[in-house]
């Protein structure tokens, strides 16, 4: 019987191999879409990568708070802040030259001192709603940081007036003093930031902690879990061609079990996605450098409860349809659906939080997380645990059910 | 008497209420070349398929080399060779990849399997061909490696399915040929076919089937006796508004005529001596006003026991 599946497997890869649309289909295109796609929604790259979203300010503030504010978004490596007239900044919106626009008022700095409310003007890119967000933290976070400063200066003058120092005739002015403050807030800050460490970590976790994944760490994993499904199904559309050509009938006259004849296929479809997965992988860090992690264990147990999930997925398929030409044009209708609810065709962090439930039903799902808790999270094997038991479970199952639908005639 | 190596005893199939297949009871002995002879529809695949284990017979049960369809099924498949309906062969690799492919399916390894892939090979005449791809074979060259397949194994008996249909006379030659040496070397086969003259030339004894029934069995002369000593004419006339029926009154009237069986624009009229009667014939159909297009005596065949016994023609 082993021998008997490993055979069947075998012609199996053989075949599969042999076409030239599995070159095509199977390694090209996928990486090309990696490519393509992860240049389109590299807005959200990491702050430490090379990329950083640009972000145009018109500083019409007459005090020095609003210059300040812009150096201070200016520190943060993943943006670059650039002054300009306001017609100007309109039109780079418009023309989806930057991600953003801010507009800092003429009484931004006067407003800001005396603790008022105030709104600045913030123009997104509606092209690039995630990089605009992002940006939009970015300056929010910015904006707290210089309030932090006003607050310990405002502090600083409060206990001043306590102690009564501007009551004597030292000569000290108490608006002098408050600049003097602001300053040394701004320098206290800066050497033990715990309250900055605190807002901009608020960045980073939109960025990588929490998970926004973008670029080539997103469409690397979501291709391969879209090309590799296609793949799959296509050996199940095989399979039931194998069917209507007779070479499955003849299969069944010679002396075997007939569940050898589905374990061979299955097997074949398995190494196929555990092959092109790897491919794909590879493809996509030496040629994009995208990077996959560190996590060498927990990424083949991953490929691994993948490819035989989508196997289970393939053999369900083809034991509910009726013949290879229902599949072969049902493939799309089942595999890019999928793909998006799971989040392999943009990230999940996107979509409306009951969309995020929802992936929760997809195999597609269930691998993304696992793929971006080792990618965009850099965690280890304990935490894509639960992602590989899920993956597993719904495998065998599918594959039971499967395998016990089929109809060979 | 030599022993059977395959007994059929009353499989029915039934498909969704309707019977396919009706009692059929045959035995094949050793050695012998047997035919299953009737028209499309008539249940020789349903037979075959029970008799090679793929369906579970209704009812009944057939006894191969020993062993039953019903209970032993891998004992049946080592000891049959099967040749299906259909070229049932990858296209994209080689005759030989095929062979080796199969072989192993059945079971064979190393040294003895590449044994049997070459002899298989020379039987189809193809041990040239081996290492070209089956999709770019001509039909009759498909249908040489598809009944190799079923040779690989060394099988007792060898089914074929209309092993000829749709091949040009050469290849079909050939294959006939072929079936005939492997014969000789004692393979039994069970054969399926509507050509009356591959059923006549082929085999020891012959099967007719018609509707899942098996209404005849034996020797040709012992079929053809079945009709007695009767020629068959068949008359085809001009079809310009003319009605079969028109003719077959007059004709049934003369009193030498024993049937008449109209089809689309013929009739096949048994005789017992057709040379006398002939000028009565077309006399009667001339002056019933219709035109004959061709005239066609018959000496007595399977064709014309099959339309004795069915009142049908073989061919439609
Ligand atoms: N799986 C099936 N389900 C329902 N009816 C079937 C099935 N297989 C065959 N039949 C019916 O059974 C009858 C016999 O079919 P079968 O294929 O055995 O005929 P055959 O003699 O092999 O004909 P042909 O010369 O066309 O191959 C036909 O009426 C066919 O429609
Ligand atoms: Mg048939």
């Amino acid at each position: 019987m082993i021998a008997r599946i490993l055979e069947i497997a075998r012609l199996y890869l053989f075949t599969m191999y042999q076409s030239r649309s599995m070159l095509l289909f199977g390694f090209v295109l996928p990486l090309l879409f990696t490519f393509v796609v992860g240049q389109a929604i590299v807005g959200f790259e990491p702050a430490d990568g090379q990329q950083s979203w640009s972000l145009a300010v018109v500083n019409a503030d007459v005090g020095d708070l609003g210059q300040q504010l812009i150096e201070r978004l200016n520190d943060d490596p993943s943006l670059a802040a650039v002054a300009t007239e306001e017609s100007e900044a309109v039109r780079q919106v418009e023309r989806e030259e930057v991600a953003a626009a801010l507009f800092i008022p003429a009484d931004f700095s006067s407003r800001m001192l005396a603790g008022e409310n105030l709104d600045l003007g913030f123009q997104m890119n509606l092209a690039e709603p995630i990089s605009a967000q992002v940006v939009e933290q970015v300056v929010l976070a910015a904006l707290s940081e210089v309030n932090s400063w006003l607050t310990i200066a405002d502090s600083a003058v409060e206990i001043a007036s306590q102690i009564g120092l501007f009551d004597t005739s030292i000569g000290v002015g108490q608006a002098e003093y408050f600049d003097d403050a602001v300053i040394a807030g701004q320098e206290a800050l800066q050497e033990m930031p715990p309250v900055v460490v605190e807002s901009r970590q608020g960045v980073r976790e939109a960025e990588s902690q929490g998970g926004i994944p973008s670029g080539v760490g997103q469409t690397s994993p979501g291709m391969l879990v879209i090309f590799t499904m296609f793949t799959v199904l296509g050996g199940a559309a095989g399979l039931l061609r194998e069917r209507e050509e007779g070479t499955l009938r003849r299969l069944l006259v010679m002396p075997m079990n007939k569940i050898t004849i589905l374990a061979g296929n299955m097997l074949g479809m398995f190494v196929v996605s555990v092959t092109q997965t790897l491919i794909l992988i590879l493809g996509a860090v030496y040629l994009f450098g995208t990077d996959w992690g560190n996590e060498l264990v927990a990424l083949a147990i991953m490929i691994l409860v993948y490819g035989f999930s989508i196997t289970g997925l393939a053999i369900l398929i083809a034991s509910l349809v009726r013949s290879y030409a229902q599949l072969d044009a049902l493939s799309a209708i089942i595999v890019i659906p999928m793909a998006g609810i799971g989040g392999a065709m943009w990230p999940i962090e996107i979509v409306p939080p009951f969309m995020q439930q929802l992936s929760l039903f997809v195999p597609t799902g269930w691998a993304m997380r696992g793929f971006h808790d080792i990618i965009t999270r850099g965690l280890g094997v304990e935490s894509i645990l639960l992602e590989a038991g899920v993956l597993l479970l719904t495998g065998a199952v599918f594959m039971l059910i499967g395998l016990w639908r089929f109809r060979y005639e | 008497m030599t022993e059977a190596i395959l007994q059929a005893q009353g499989l029915h199939k039934k498909f969704d209420e309707v019977y396919a297949v009706k009692g059929v009871s045959f035995d094949i002995k050793a050695g012998e070349i047997f035919s299953l002879l009737g028209p499309n529809g008539a249940g020789k695949t349903t037979t075959i398929s029970m008799l090679s284990c793929l369906l579970t017979p209704t009812e009944g049960d057939a006894k191969v080399d020993g062993f039953s369809v019903t209970g032993e099924a891998n004992q049946v498949k080592q000891a049959i060779g099967v040749v299906p309906q259909e070229i049932a062969l990858y296209p994209t690799i080689s005759a030989k990849e095929n062979l080796q492919f199969w072989g192993r399916m059945y079971g064979l390894r190393g040294k003895h399997l590449q044994e049997r892939v070459d002899a298989t090979l020379d039987i189809a005449g193809l041990a040239d061909r081996a290492d070209g791809k089956v999709e770019t074979f001509s039909g009759g060259m498909k249908r040489r490696i598809n009944i190799a397949v079923g040779l690989l194994h060394n099988p007792k008996i060898l089914f074929m399915d209309e092993p000829t249909v749709g091949i040009d006379p050469q290849s079909r030659r050939r294959i006939l040929d072929t079936v005939q040496e492997l014969n000789k070397l004692g393979l039994a086969v069970l054969n399926t076919t509507h050509y009356m003259e591959e059923a006549q030339e082929l085999s020891d004894r012959i099967g007719i089937i018609d509707n899942g029934e098996l209404i005849a069995t034996g020797t040709l002369d012992e079929l053809i006796k079945m009709v007695g000593e009767y020629d068959t004419v068949r008359l085809c006339l001009d079809v310009d508004g003319q009605k079969i029926e028109d003719v077959i009154e007059p004709l049934k009237s003369l009193p030498e005529v024993k049937q008449v069986s109209p089809g689309e624009d013929c009739v096949m009229i048994q005789v017992p001596d057709s040379e006398n009667i002939l000028g009565d014939m077309v006399g009667r159909v001339t002056q019933a006003g219709a035109h004959i297009r061709s005239l066609e005596i018959q000496e007595p065949n399977l064709e014309a026991v099959f339309l004795h016994l069915t009142g049908r023609a073989l061919r439609d």
